[in-house]
């Protein structure tokens, strides 16, 4: 007869215990954007190298600027954040990715302050140099205006193992940057001259955005890096200071009390099997595509400011 | 022999079932709403309920995100009150106050616990009217339980 009830509250109990199961499972399935909203500064970290998009995986070193531009448009959106400040500490990355970022930038209406930690170099200084005052460390590696394009050319290799490369293009400079063969004159000339362009085009920004002469940035950009110290004499940034100076200057600036805030983006296990899925093919991908003939009918190579 | 059961049809007392709903609704903040806090928690800023109602409402991209928990946690209660009730005629508050549901045709079919459990989506009119009606008639019985022809009963 006891056992009865027994059976009941082991019924009970394995439904409740189902329940609490099905409803975790679901949980972790639900993809949530949800963001941390307390406070009225929103921090955006700029954080590894910039590139369009982030190829993802695990230990991804890389910072995706489409992320960076819709979090600084839903902040523009936002009443209740009165500035935004970019935490940056990257080499730079992409060139189109940096001055998406920066576009952005410029077109917020609102206060924008970034800080640069260890280094906020090339692509990231451009970045910087977009919002309306830079904050750094004495010691902050900064500067770095250039531009970089370089690829492995390993033609003679390929010439000592007997490997030829058949070129087969329609437009003479269609495979132009393949590591299968020599670059000639033009071809080198063409590279050249683009990179003179974008570099013409990184120094045009910095001058816009910091008010200094394009004479005088041409003459700072060739590409060297600038510790704080030295880049606060040379006009590149504002002042020498962390988080702390800049939460000081924001509150006098607005004259409120700042709270800094980051979204926080919580990803749920399906985001988490797409990254490692996504990463792992990229990673595949590329390989595959380096080493194959058929990738050199693009050019391969990657043009950054770094 | 076999003796067909017989139903105890006193009903049940609308202070017990109020008493019930509210245990219930403990249980299914313990095992259904818990596994969501995950999700949940830092979403919503800290304030008075005003101040809560006020930033949910101004903000749609918030409640965008915030459907597909809400929808979650509606069908997984639902479920438990569905559940419970089919099995046992009883949910734990039902069983801790000792009431019962049936229905007053042949069984209590899932349907009908389904349709019963439906009180719990966030419509708060809907609910209102349900409930409100159970004030209001002899039978104690909300509308739900009335289209199910099922009621609730001292066990």
């Amino acid at each position: 007869m006891a056992k009865q009830p027994k059976r009941r509250w082991t019924g009970i109990i394995a439904l409740l215990v189902a329940l609490w199961l099905i409803s975790f499972v679901m949980s972790m399935f639900i993809t949530s954007d949800l963001q941390i909203t307390s406070g009225n500064v929103l921090v955006i970290p700029i954080k590894g190298v910039i590139l369009g998009d982030d190829p993802g995986g695990f230990g991804s070193n890389a910072l995706s600027s489409s992320q960076v531009v819709s979090d600084i448009e839903a902040a523009a959106e936002d009443d209740d954040i009165k500035a935004i400040v970019f935490e940056i500490n990257s080499p730079g990355g992409s060139a189109v990715a940096s001055d998406e970022i920066a576009q952005a930038v410029i077109a917020l209406d609102k206060p924008t302050v970034s800080y640069i930690r260890e280094v906020g170099a090339s692509g990231a200084y451009w970045v910087a140099a977009s919002t309306d005052k830079i904050f750094v460390n004495r010691m902050s590696i900064t500067g770095s205006i250039g531009v970089i394009a370089s690829y492995l050319q390993f033609s003679d290799l390929l010439d000592e193992h007997g490997v030829t490369y058949e070129r087969m293009v329609a437009g003479k400079y269609k495979d132009m940057g393949t590591p299968f063969k020599d670059l000639s004159d033009t071809e080198r000339l063409i590279f050249q001259q683009t990179l003179d362009q974008i570099h013409k085009e990184f120094v045009k920004g910095v001058a816009e955005n910091r008010n200094l002469s394009v004479e005088k940035v041409t003459e700072l950009a060739t590409g060297q890096v600038y510790l704080g110290s030295r880049a606060l004499g040379l006009g590149l940034v504002d002042e020498i200071g962390g988080k702390n100076e800049v939460h000081a200057y924001l509150e006098k600036e607005l004259n409120m009390t700042v709270e800094f805030f980051e979204w926080e983006r919580k990803e749920s296990i399906l985001d988490l099997l797409s990254q490692i899925s996504g990463g792992g093919s990229y990673q595949v991908g590329r390989g595959i595509g380096d080493s194959l003939v058929k990738g050199s009918v693009e050019p391969s190579v990657p043009v950054v400011w770094s | 022999m076999k003796l067909p059961k017989i139903h105890n049809v006193d009903n049940a007392p609308l202070f017990k079932r109020i008493l019930a709903f509210i245990i219930d609704m403990i249980i299914v903040e313990l095992f259904v709403v818990s596994p969501f806090s995950r999700v949940l928690r830092g979403s919503i800023t800290e304030g008075s309920f005003t101040e809560i109602l006020e930033y949910l409402t101004s903000n749609e991209m918030l409640l965008g995100n915030l459907l597909p928990v809400v929808v979650a946690i509606t069908i997984m209660t639902i479920a438990y009150f569905t559940l419970f009730e089919f099995k046992y005629q009883q949910t734990i508050g039902k069983m801790i106050f000792k009431i019962k549901v049936v229905s007053l045709q042949k069984k209590l079919t899932i349907g009908a616990c389904v349709v019963r459990a439906l009180v719990v989506l966030p419509f708060y009119f809907v609910t209102l009217i349900d409930v409100i009606y159970a004030l209001f008639n002899a039978e104690n019985q909300r509308v739900l339980e009335y289209f199910t022809k099922t009621k609730t009963v001292v066990a």
